[in-house]
């Protein structure tokens, strides 16, 4: 019940008000909370279920909560940490990405580069054998052989 | 539009501030660890619940948006789901478990250190189904309001206060032999 007024406050509201929130009025919905206080005495069952509700709510309130230990409060700091260099090697890689590709986001030149790569890899693997570039010792061999030719050229 | 006191300090922890970080973990943590270690009873269970909960804030605060939700709201929110996560994965116990801290309780009349009452009962709530558990933690240890707690739980403010009027009638039962003997 929201928006009431004493006059609509009546006991039957009161004592719900009291099973659930118990018998401390700061506890109970601010809209009702005046007009529940001037029935917090008006009769005796009223009463009644307030010295129930007060009862318990002292029973709750001896559950001692234990201090936050120093070690927590440095575990949770370390996360901090370790989340804030995640963060920033994001950040890095994410501005690369900006100068490669101004405007995009990060997935796209991820995208292209990760295309690129696999593609490449597919290259290197699956070429004919007879395609690899021949060794620097074989090319030096050949010059050498071919050098003789020439000079007999000159000699005319 | 929400006036969040948190809302500039969640700002800063999005930049990387680490002091902001801290003065927003030492505002709210010991709230957090009130609250998973009564919705668990475990408190090594209820560190890693809230350092879970603050992992989800250091990596989510920069997609905060001030002024549709307190953070604190929803920070309460993303803790007691983390609980509630524990809670499910548990295998289920069985209720007398739960109750057996009540058998052998001796009266606060007959000096009962208040810490064995403090466990006492912890154990009788801790044998309260979850959302009236949930609810009774939120409305009357963390002083949540009841439009507020109901946000949290995301159920109607009716509903909330029938979580409250089952879960304390439960209480009052099972604690009546206090007033008993």
């Amino acid at each position: 019940m929201t928006g009431a007024n004493r006059s609509e406050l009546n006991e039957t509201r009161f004592a719900r008000l009291v099973e659930a929130y118990g018998a401390d009025p700061e506890r109970w919905p601010a809209s009702e909370r005046e007009a529940a206080r001037h029935l917090m005495s008006s009769n005796a069952a009223t009463e009644r279920s307030m010295a129930e509700a007060r009862e318990l709510d002292r029973a709750l309130a001896s559950v001692i909560s234990p201090p936050v230990s120093a070690a927590l409060e440095r575990r949770l700091l370390a996360d901090f940490d370790r989340a804030q260099r995640r963060w920033s090697l994001h950040k890095a890689i994410n501005s690369v990405a900006q100068i490669v590709w101004p405007g995009a986001p990060l997935w796209q030149p991820a995208a292209v580069f990760g295309v690129a790569l696999t593609f490449g890899i597919a290259l290197a693997i699956l070429a004919p054998l007879d395609m690899r570039p021949t060794d620097d010792s074989s090319a030096g061999n050949f010059a050498l052989d071919a050098a003789p030719d020439s000079d007999v050229g000159q000699d005319i | 539009m929400i006036v969040d006191p948190d809302a500039e300090l969640v700002a800063r922890v999005a930049r990387g501030d680490r002091a902001a970080a801290q003065i927003l973990m030492r505002r709210h943590l010991p709230k957090m660890l009130g609250l998973a270690r009564r919705m668990l009873s475990d408190s090594a269970e209820a560190e890693d619940a809230v350092q879970d909960a603050f992992m989800r804030l250091w990596t989510h605060a920069e997609r905060w948006q001030p002024g549709q939700a307190k953070f604190e709201t929803w920070l309460y929110r993303v803790t007691l789901n983390k609980c509630f996560d524990r809670l499910r994965r548990r295998p289920v116990a069985p209720l007398d478990a739960a109750m057996d801290v009540l058998d052998p309780a001796p009266s606060p009349e007959s000096g009962l250190e208040r810490a064995a009452l403090s466990r006492q009962i912890e154990g009788v709530l801790q044998a309260l189904p979850e959302r009236q558990r949930a609810a009774i933690q939120l409305c009357h240890y963390q002083e949540c309001g009841n439009i507020e707690a109901a946000e949290i739980l995301g159920i109607s403010v009716e509903a909330l206060e029938s979580l409250l009027s089952r879960g304390r009638r439960t209480l009052r039962a099972r604690l009546q032999h206090l007033k008993d003997t």
